[in-house]
Parts: C-alpha cells; structure tokens; sequence
C-alpha cells in the first residue's frame, strides 16, 4: 500500500467521527430550537393546531442524536486504538538502530505521549469544531430570519472566543511547566530508587524525608483544570447576563432596528432558550483546549527524541581473520591497539580495570565509532555495526518477557530443541520451561545467570564473531567450566573474542592480546603507556 | 400522555412532568459514575501491583538504633525468614526459614569471609545480619553496605563520596588514592567536581573502587561488603584487599575468589 492510500484509510475513520459528532451537536441544538418554540407556540396555539408534526421532528432528532453521539464514540475509539499501535510502530522505526542519550525518556513517559498523540481527534479536534461550526451557524441562521436579539447571540460568540484565546494561552504555558515538572520527578525517583543501596550511608534524617515529591506537578495539574473551570464559569456569566437583557426588553432599546413589537412572537424564546443553554453546548471546547495544550507538548516531546544512530553494515563473514590496524575510541585516550585475530578459536584480552577493554570490544563490534582499521580478508570495513558479529554486555539485559523471548527476540524461529541443548550446555535448568516468565514480572535472576542468558541468547544467533564481556565475573567454579566448554565448542567454527580479567584453566585460548598499564605511572596523569602485543599460543 | 401508546396504568401530567424532568438528571448522573468506575478500577490494579510493598516490614524502624557501639555478636539458634513473614506470628517460626544457624559469634576486629556456592545463602546471611531481611537476630550498629553492583549517583564525584557528610578535598583524594582511582581522577574535566550524568564515565572496578572509597571514607563499627573485589585484575585484587585489612574493624565479605584470608570465629551453618 502506498502512503497515499494508507493516508487516506487513517483520515478516513477521524473525518467519520467528525462527522458524527457535528450531526451529535447539530441534533442536539436543533432539538433546542424546535422544542422552545413548540414551547412557547402551545401556549398561544388557536384551535386545529397540529401538534403532531412537531412532535414527530423532537423524537426524529432526538433518537439520531443518541445514535450519532454513541457511533462518534465507537468510531472514534476504533480509530484511537489503531492510532496508537501507527505512533508506537512509528516511534520505534525511528529508535531503531540508535542508542538513546537521554534516558530521561522512559518508555512510560513514551506510552503516554503516544495516548495524547493517538487521541487527538476524539479530544479536542471533535468537540471544537463541533462548537465552533455550531456557533457560527446559530448566528448566521439567527441573523438571517431576523430572530428578535440575536446580535445577543452574536456578542456572546465574541466573548466565547475571546475567552477561548485567553484559555488557550494560558493552558500552553502551563503544558509546558508540566511536562518538564513531570520529567524532573521522573528523572529524581529513578535516581533515588536507583540509590536504594546507600540510602543507610545518608548521616541525617530518615529516607523518607529526602525522598522527591510529585507535589509540584499535582498542584500544577489542579491549575490547570481551575484555569478551565473558571473560563466556563465567565462564559456562564456572560450569557446569563445576556438571557437577562433578552428577557426584560432591554434589548429593545438598545437594538431600535429590531424593535417592532417582535417580543412576544413565539419565535422570541428560541434565542433566550439557546443562549441559556449555551453552558452545555458551548463550554466543552475549554477543556479540549487544554487536551490540545498537552497534545502540543506530546508533539514536540517526540519531535526532539533524541537518538544516535548506529549505521547497521551488513553481514561480514570472516575466512581468514581479522586485522586490527591502529583502532582507537574516539573520546578515550588510550593507546591504538594493532593486531591480528584468527578466523577460529578464542582470543582473550586481559588488562587491569578501566584499561578499555570493554570499549575495544564495542569498537571491533563496530557499536562505538572509532579511529582505525577493521580489515577483514584483506579489505577494510567502514565504519558501522557489523550485523552478525555479537556483543555481549557486562550486564545484560533481561527482557520481561518469556525465556522463549528473551532467547529469540528477533523471531527467527529458533527451535525449542536448540533452545534446550544450550541451556543444558551452560548449566541453565531452572530456565529449561520456556514458557515462564521472566524479568521485572517473573522469576528473579541472579547475576549469573543473566550472563549466561545473555550467552545462550547470542550463541542462538549464530553469528560468526562472538565478542564476550567479562562472562566470568560472578560465577562459581562449577558455572565457570560450563561458560568454558561452551565457548571452546562455539570457537571452533568461530572467532570467540574474551574480555576477562579472569583466566579459568579450562578455556582454550589461541591467543592473547593484554592492555597492560605501567604500574609506575599510577600517580602520574594523562600519558599512561599502554603495551599492546599479541603472542601466538 | 398525549394518549398515543397506552402501556400499563394511565398517568397524570404531573407525574408525566416529574419522570420527563428527572431522567434527564438520572442518566447524567449514570455517565458520571461510569467515568467514575473507569478510575477505581485503574487505582485497583495499582494497588494490586504495589500491594507486596507494603506487606515488607518497616525497615525505618532498624535503623534508629544509631548510637551503640559494636562490641560483640553473639547469636544461638539463628533463623533467617522470608520477607514476607509475620514476625508476631508464634507458630510459624520455622516456616518459611531460608537459613539458619546453630550458633554464630563475631567479635570486633574480626575479619570474615564467606565463602560457598552460588546460592548457597551469603547474601541472605549479610541481609540478616544488616537487618534488611527478618530473621531471629540481628546486628542492632550501624552497618555499613556495599553491594555487588555499585551505585554511582548522578551528581559530582564529590557529592558521590561525601552523600550528606562534609569532608575536606584532602581527605577526599587520599581515600581515592588508598583504592587507586587518582590516575581516573587526574584525567576528569574537572576533577572532583566532574558531574557523572546518566552514563558515567567509569568502567565496572572503577564503579566498584568508588563505591568502595565510598565506604572507607565513613567510620562504621561493622562492613559488610559484597564481592567488593569484583571486576578487578588479580594484583588489584590483592592490594584492595589488604588495604580493606588494615583497616581494623569487623567486616564480614564474600567472593568467590578470595585466596588468602581465613575466616575468623565463623562457625559452620548451612540451609
């Protein structure tokens, strides 16, 4: 399907709602209309009056406008629902293949900007222009035949929008302070929360105390919805006045053209009756004025998602090896590493803590940009992420999802007896079910086994260079000879690069590479002499 | 009552009247306890969600207890529980217990390690001991943590080591000099007042060392320290664990890779 088409079928069903809900409010004044001049007609009805037509057309409009209103619901809803699933699909085409840099923008706070997005029709665009094509109608109709004081009416959609642009402002502002009020409180409780640990090391006072308050953003909410309230209640004032003035004749002397004893015509009533109403009909576009506040935030808080993109290359199978000419980070200083890796078997990289070890992985990876050369078989990668070369974390991520997902997130189909034979191999049976849950809703997993999820989670991918991050670190003894085995039977079709500090005897190592830094300069800043060299097993 | 559609008995205008004005006021009041409706079920599902929070003893309460001095521990019988288990409740003291202990004493100056499979009960014994988990007894001191993953906030490096404390720049760099991060500092912006945002610039024994100075820079009666070694190279290892040594006062710590410490005064116990 083109964009054209898939343009048309999204606008298709909003255009149907707007419909809907303009027949709702048309419907709705029409019965108004009719019902006070049938009022008022009855009272001065001579004899042989039909009363039935008229009472016919209340009950027509009356049963169309309880049908629209419930259809402009049902219609509009459907639409909300197929909305959402568009922006989130869409939010996620756009993160796809980028590293976040804010992390302020949690998925919760994503969810409901893609609602304040997805509703927008139903929640301000429906309702004003249902009001405003009301309006104006009402007052070019009422001009038209003349209805005694109807330049009352016509004073009141004056006022009604004066107070509409004054809400409007208003309510912008106050959408602005409250969304960033919110991303602050966000941004505090998950770093309070996250804290939890040293929380006992805090001298003064009890956790509670420091703990952040969402009351700024609540008493901002309870603002703005006063800030709704009280242009409704002006606008009630209004037209209550204006009731007053049609009623005692006032009008007449201020209106002279319109005065020819056109005050006790039945017709009178309707324009009374309508501006009396006016705080049902007329008052609902205050509120969607705020609905549209929020929705301009929503908007550019997902205009100015920021994102690095990582420029995925594609897949890069290695026959003869590897050469690492002079590879560098950008924004670390450490010293070129220069090497060559074998096309099978294991390579370890050792070195002291925060010598780069994790970075030079990320690098050869091709996650992090870098100085340098990868020349894979003779010829040179660009820059980017090699599709089929894995990078498994120091900490991995646990998606909350089932085992099945969390070892097959792409869906590619992985068989449950694959799935099974790498659990068995790295020791995994609590997690043999498959089908249970796992991660912030399920079953709790320890440090190690993370790692070894992780492990079978890229080993299940099969890709051509695996580059592991520290699989050692928090395991015992028993665990540590099955992440061996595992990796001595997967680098014999594959480069298996290691990053450890630990050297279990088990782990078949075809060489190593070990950044090692002088222990003399320890005191001595910036230039610390990094010796890179690569001995053959 | 305009005699069109006779159903059931007839009715006058006035009652007519009253029906045709009231239902109007009825049905709207329907709409609003339909919305209405919508928000209890969504606080419902909240308080769902949140319950087992609350069902978790107030910790608050054992942290009161600022002021007595560490001199020595001595527990018979010990019993930790799970978390959710009714310390008032008489007969099920055994239920529920994930370790216990026939006897276990501890003295100052102590240094203890324990050591054992992975899930074998470390943790659950040091959150026993910190008072973070209910159990038979436990230390009534200050107690100071340190746990497997190091928690950098997001503040400078010197709001990082000081919390709400004050400490002189002196004191400051000297702790970081003992666990071996002045290189680290030397090459931040700023140095002490280099602000580590959301994505810090320390490798995990560098998170690690941090945290660590963290917990040298206080003067706890008791440590309890969780793999405080963790992620770092065999020589570092050793030198942060002799320093930790020095340092007289009684720790408790496990790891799995600890050579050359002997546990002191640890009696056997096992699940």
């Amino acid at each position: 399907m083109s964009n054209e088409s898939i343009k048309n079928n999204a606008v298709k069903p909003a255009c149907i709602t707007l419909i809907l809900a303009l027949l709702h409010g048309a419907t709705g004044l029409c019965i108004l209309v009719i019902s006070s001049w049938f009022i008022a007609i009855s009272a001065v009805a001579p004899i042989g009056f039909n009363y039935v037509i008229p009472a016919v057309v209340i009950r027509g409009l009356a049963l169309l406008r309880i049908a629209s209103g419930y259809a402009s619901m049902w219609v509009g809803h459907h639409d909300l629902l197929a909305r959402i699933s568009q922006t989130r699909l869409g939010i996620f085409n756009q993160l796809q293949n980028s590293l976040i840099a804010d992390k302020a923008t949690s998925t919760e706070a994503l969810a409901t900007h893609t609602e304040e997005l997805a509703s927008k029709w139903i929640s301000w665009v429906a309702p004003l222009s249902t009001v405003t094509t009301l309006f104006t109608a009402s007052c070019v109709l009422a001009l038209w035949f003349a209805l005694p004081s109807a330049w009352l009416l016509c004073v009141l959609f004056v006022v009604w929008l004066v107070l509409l642009v004054w809400q409007a402002l208003g309510a912008l502002a106050e959408a602005q302070k409250s969304t960033a009020l919110s991303s602050q409180f966000r941004k505090e409780a998950n770093h309070f929360l996250n804290a939890s640990a040293i929380w006992h090391l805090n001298e003064k006072g009890h956790v509670r105390q420091r703990a952040p308050s969402a009351k700024a953003l609540w008493t901002m909410q309870l603002a703005q919805q006063k800030r709704a309230l009280r242009a409704s209640w002006w606008f009630q004032g209004v037209a209550f006045i204006m009731v007053i003035l049609a009623m005692s004749g006032i009008s007449v002397w201020l209106a002279p053209i319109a005065a020819s004893a056109t005050l006790f015509v039945p017709i009178a009533l309707i324009i009374p009756m309508v501006l009396l109403a006016a705080p049902d009909w007329a008052a609902s576009a205050f509120n969607a004025i705020s609905k549209y506040a929020h929705f301009k935030q929503s908007q550019y808080a997902i205009n100015t998602l920021s994102a690095v993109p990582v420029t995925p290359l594609r897949h890069v199978d290695v026959e003869k090896g590897i050469d690492l000419n002079a590879l560098s980070i950008s924004g670390r200083e450490l010293a070129p590493l220069t090497a060559q890796l074998p096309a099978k078997g294991v390579v370890l990289i050792k070195g002291p803590s925060g010598c780069g070890k994790s970075s030079f992985l990320q690098a050869i990876a091709g996650l992090v940009p870098s100085h340098g050369q990868r020349v894979v078989d003779g010829f040179c990668l660009p820059q980017g992420l090699v599709l089929n070369w894995l990078y498994v974390e120091q900490s991995p991520i646990v998606l909350s999802g089932s085992v099945r997902m969390n070892l097959d997130p792409a869906g590619q189909g992985i068989t449950d007896a694959a799935m099974h034979k790498v659990l068995e191999q790295l020791d995994l049976h609590a997690l043999q079910n498959t089908s249970m849950w796992i991660g912030k809703a399920g079953r709790p997993l320890s440090g190690g086994e993370c790692k070894r999820l992780a492990l079978a989670r890229a080993l299940l991918a099969a890709p051509s260079v695996l580059l592991v991050d520290e699989p050692f670190e928090g395991l015992d003894s028993a665990s540590q000879e099955k992440v061996c085995n595992t990796l001595n039977s997967a680098a014999q079709d594959r480069l298996v690069i290691v990053a450890s500090h630990l050297f279990p005897k088990s782990l078949e190592i075809t060489s190593t590479a070990s950044l090692e830094v002088n222990d003399d300069d320890v005191q001595t800043p910036a230039k610390s002499k990094n010796e890179v060299h690569v001995k053959g097993s | 009552m305009l005699g069109e559609i006779t159903i059931g008995p007839a009715i006058t205008l006035q009652q007519g009247l009253w029906v045709l004005l009231v239902v109007p006021l009825l049905l709207s009041e329907m709409k609003k306890l339909g919305q209405v409706y919508h928000q209890k079920a969504q606080a419902q599902a909240a308080q769902d969600v949140l319950a087992p929070l609350f069902l978790i003893n107030d910790v608050d309460s054992r942290f009161t207890h600022t002021d007595t001095v560490f001199s020595q521990f001595c527990a018979r019988d010990m019993h930790v529980f799970e978390h959710d288990h009714a310390s008032n409740d008489a007969d099920a003291s055994n239920k529920g217990c994930l370790l216990s202990a026939p006897s276990l004493t501890l003295n100052k100056g102590d240094h203890v390690l324990l050591s054992g499979r992975s899930g074998s009960g470390k943790s659950l014994l040091l959150e026993a001991l910190g008072g973070q988990r209910p159990s038979t007894h436990s230390l009534n001191t200050r107690v100071a943590w340190l746990t497997q993953q190091p928690v950098i906030l997001p503040g400078t490096v010197r709001e990082n080591l000081c919390l709400d404390s004050q400490f002189n720049d002196k004191q400051l760099k000297e702790v970081l000099s003992r666990v071996e991060l002045l290189p680290w500092l030397h090459n931040l912006p700023f140095g002490l007042d280099t602000e580590m945002s959301d994505y810090p610039p320390l490798s995990g024994g560098e998170a690690q060392r941090l945290s660590l100075a963290r917990v040298l820079l206080r003067n706890d009666d008791v440590w309890l320290l969780d793999e405080p070694t963790a992620h770092l190279s065999d020589s570092q290892h050793h030198r942060l664990a002799s320093l930790i040594y020095t340092l007289s006062k009684i720790k408790q710590w496990y790891g799995h890779r600890i050579k050359h410490f002997l546990p002191n005064g640890l009696t056997a116990f096992g699940k």
